[in-house]
């Protein structure tokens, strides 16, 4: 009984000893502190400032007005009404329309009204009202479009009403007859459809998964190079396992980057006003998982590394394919299963989504409790890994050691 | 006789001798193998193969029917027919169908209400609601397409049939169903799929990555090391031959993969080429020795090895954000409008789009083209600190 106490008590000395040791390794190392401490800081900051607006206002579009009738007018004036377009030019042809596009490149788009549109309106027929939109850049197409859908179906409608009405029907009546059927569409949770808001949440939680895993093998490459541990660790082996060593090492990381989730997912959201409905107490009993399965998996990976800068050449540009494996934007469903699959060594698969969901949704963790058992199965791998690959190391160490000392 | 003299020839050319010490450093370590080779290739595979089906398909839907009448059965044919949705469950209400969305099971609920058929038949307007998980922007967005699209069909083909009954002409009934109507027309896009909208951009990113990184690392390991009084000794203590020897084989590994990523691009892809194509292969040219010369001004201001390293995958991946690609520059606020002109892949994704996607003049193109090679002299003009660093013992060996 008593020695059990002795061995819990050496060890959690040890991994006292052990995690100081690994602080020290950190604050010591600049290109390491940059990495664990600096990148969160800068890149989440430059990024959230560069999608401070949100949302693509007010896109300068080129008119050409063939009619030059009144209704024509005041669909132009429709159009330029909406958030998303500004009627900044006009042009006299479809031909005089595209020069100017070609030579401003803030001009998004044109709007054709056809010659005889008021007449055709009045006449009953059918008229055609064109949009060109710009399509190399995806946001500045569809929110031009979405505001030419948008003002020439409220237009059409009006006329509608109106020669509905005239026939004698009631306001109810005419609007009955002309849409039947009308979709009432309700936007749920970033209704404004800002980008910064879509993509800042789930980028944060990337940019903490890779920048700790290359951190954690840079500083595992550099105690490789200047073997650190040779000396203490066999100690530990003898005295309970290297669990003292994985458990200092890990609390080590777990500091940091409580700091840094603080900073990213508190902070932050604060700053540039991100969704933010779901309780901390839940945010954080997630955020725990994801971070401890990170680490461990870092840990596993860092004995792979022999040098120091050998995790930043093999690991940076995993970051932007991770990010699109995670379903931050391009949707789970439309990435093969197997690769998807495949993407759930990474624990950022498991985590975005049901972190988008407390954040962006606002739901507890029984509606995430599947994503939970995941990480915390993935948490249990990755422990049992690295405690597997740091025994394997601190053994390979020793040898080293032992050859050292039978050659003086 | 011949032949010895030309071996004697490359044996005594600073340039060569320069050019084959590096191939043999190159071929030392697995490394230089995955940061030339097997890592972008990796890349371009793992990319082409999340983004395979090009636009986002079958979304899940919830489908609350409330009404059980053959229209309503009608309306959840038709949206599970519409390419951006699939009926995944039908529920009996909206607060199960709410439950689906917290747990991430469906995306969008559509809810047709009590005596939708009545009342449709009678001529009273009837609401359908959609309920639409929006924190995807770009799931809500094809989700809106798609179920507004199928429910405007609907609605229309009912007008149509009422007006036709009252004794119009299909196409009169069509006009009054529709007085003005809106033609769409995408200008450029060859797609008007997000997917390889992407991938003109994340392609060519990763080559930017993988030759920023390699330059670094192929210079800042000399530093490291304390290689370069060596280094220098095989270019004749020329700065400016040393450097040229030691990037060569990798501006040609480099323009290597720039083909094959022009053949995913061009040929397998179908991305038009409606401008000038040698430009575009210029611009790609360039852009490698711009990110070369980069790589080389980071380690001579740095003099350190990881240093470098950090700060050029931060600069390499930014780039993405910062061409304005994905979030438009004229939309970004004015210090990080200006940010974005200190990426050569700025340059290079609007020279792509105006000569491969617009097909503009090619003197439009040249604009972007030529502010490229300012990168490079910008670089060249801390050749003299690189050599006194590669000279000078108290830079070496940092960590």
């Amino acid at each position: 009984m008593k020695t059990i106490v002795t061995k819990i008590r050496t060890g959690i000395r040890m991994t006292g000893e052990f995690y100081q040791d690994e602080m020290k390794a950190i604050l010591k190392d600049q290109g390491a502190l940059l990495i664990l401490l600096g990148a969160i800081i800068i890149y989440s900051l430059i990024y959230a400032y560069a999608y401070k607006m949100e949302v693509v206002r007010e896109i300068d579009t080129v008119v050409v007005d063939l009619d030059r009738s009144s209704s024509s007018r005041q669909l132009v004036r429709m159009i330029d009404g909406t958030e998303e377009a500004n009627i900044s030019l006009s042009a006299t042809s479809m031909q005089e329309a595209k020069e100017l596009f070609y030579e401003d490149d803030q001009v998004g788009g044109i709007v054709l009204i056809p010659s005889g549109f008021e007449k055709d309106l009045l006449e009953g027929v059918q008229t055609d009202v064109s949009v060109y939109a710009d399509g190399s850049y995806f946001l500045i197409y569809r929110q031009l479009v979405g505001a030419a859908v948008k003002s020439v179906g409220t237009f059409s409608a009006g006329v509608e009403i109106k020669r509905l009405m005239a026939e004698g029907k009631t306001y109810e009546q005419a609007m009955a007859a002309r849409d039947p059927l009308s979709a009432d569409l309700h936007f749920w949770f970033n209704s404004s459809s800002g980008y910064g808001s879509f993509v800042m949440p789930g980028l944060i939680l990337i940019i903490l998964q890779q920048t700790l895993l290359i951190g954690i093998g840079m500083i595992g490459g550099t105690g490789k190079e200047k073997n650190r541990h040779s000396f203490q660790v066999p100690v530990a082996l003898r005295r309970g396992g290297i669990f003292p060593l994985l458990f200092g090492k890990s609390l080590s990381y777990l500091t940091v980057y409580s700091i840094n989730s603080v900073f990213a997912m508190v902070l932050l959201h604060h700053w540039f006003d991100y969704p933010n409905q779901g309780s901390y107490l839940d945010v954080m009993a997630l955020t725990l998982l994801f971070l401890l399965a990170v680490i461990f998996m870092g840990i596993t990976f860092s004995v792979l590394f022999k040098k120091r800068e050998s995790s930043i050449l093999f690991m940076v540009f995993l970051s932007p394919i991770v990010l699109f494996l995670s379903g931050i934007s391009w949707p789970a469903a439309s990435i093969p299963p197997f690769l998807y699959k495949l993407a759930h060594v990474f624990p950022s698969t498991i985590m975005v989504p049901a972190y988008l969901r407390i954040r962006n949704l606002g739901v507890d963790l029984s509606s995430v409790h599947y994503e939970y058992l995941l990480l915390l199965a993935q948490v249990g791998f990755y422990f049992v890994t690295a405690s597997v690959a740091l025994y394997f190391e601190t053994r390979h160490n020793r040898k080293i050691e032992a050859r050292a000392k039978t050659q003086e | 006789m011949n032949q010895k003299e030309q071996t004697g020839f490359f044996r005594r050319n600073p340039f060569f001798r320069v050019l084959f010490r590096e191939i043999d450093r190159m071929s030392s370590s697995f490394i230089y193998l995955f940061i030339t080779l097997l890592g972008p290739l990796i890349a371009f595979i793992l990319l082409l193969a999340i983004f395979n089906e090009g636009v986002p398909r079958n979304l899940s839907v919830a489908l609350v029917d409330q009404d059980n009448s053959a229209l309503s059965r009608k309306m959840g044919m038709w949206i599970d027919a519409a390419p951006e949705a699939e009926i995944a469950m039908r529920l009996p209400n909206l607060a199960e169908a709410y439950q689906r969305m917290e747990t991430g099971h469906v995306d969008a609920v559509v809810v047709i209400p009590e005596e939708t058929e009545k009342n449709i038949l009678k001529g009273v307007q009837q609401q359908i609601p959609v309920f639409i998980n929006n924190s995807n922007i770009l799931k809500g967005g094809y989700l809106q397409k798609g179920i507004y699209k199928t429910l405007a069909t609907m609605s229309g083909g009912i007008k149509v049939q009422v007006a036709m009954k009252h004794g119009l002409s299909e196409k009169q009934a069509l006009a009054k169903a529709q007085p003005v109507k809106l033609h769409q027309h995408i200008l450029f896009n060859p797609f008007g799929n997000y997917a390889y909208f992407l991938l003109t951009a994340l392609l060519p990113l990763m080559v930017v990555v993988f030759t920023l990184l390699s330059t670094v690392y192929a210079v800042g390991i000399e530093v490291r090391d304390g290689t370069g009084p060596e280094w220098l000794e095989h270019s004749g203590g020329s700065v400016i031959v040393g450097v040229a020897g030691k990037l060569l084989p990798y501006t040609l590994l480099f323009s290597v993969l720039a083909t094959v990523m022009n053949v995913i691009l061009f040929v397998q892809m179908g991305t038009p080429l409606r401008g000038e194509f040698m430009l575009i292969v210029l611009g790609e040219l360039l852009l490698i020795v711009a990110y070369q010369f980069l790589g080389i001004l980071l380690v001579a201001v740095t003099s350190n090895l990881r240093l470098s390293l950090s700060l050029g995958s931060a600069y390499s991946m930014m780039a993405l954000t910062f061409s304005g690609l994905t979030f438009p520059q004229f939309a970004m606020p004015v210090i990080a409008k200006a940010f974005t002109w200190l990426f050569p892949f700025t340059y290079w994704v609007k020279l792509f789009i105006s000569q491969a996607i617009r097909g503009e003049a090619a003197v439009l193109g040249i604009r972007y083209l030529a502010i490229i090679p300012l990168f490079i002299l910008l670089s060249v003009a801390l050749f003299p600190r690189l050599k006194r660093i590669l000279l000078n013992e108290k830079f070496w060996g940092k960590v």
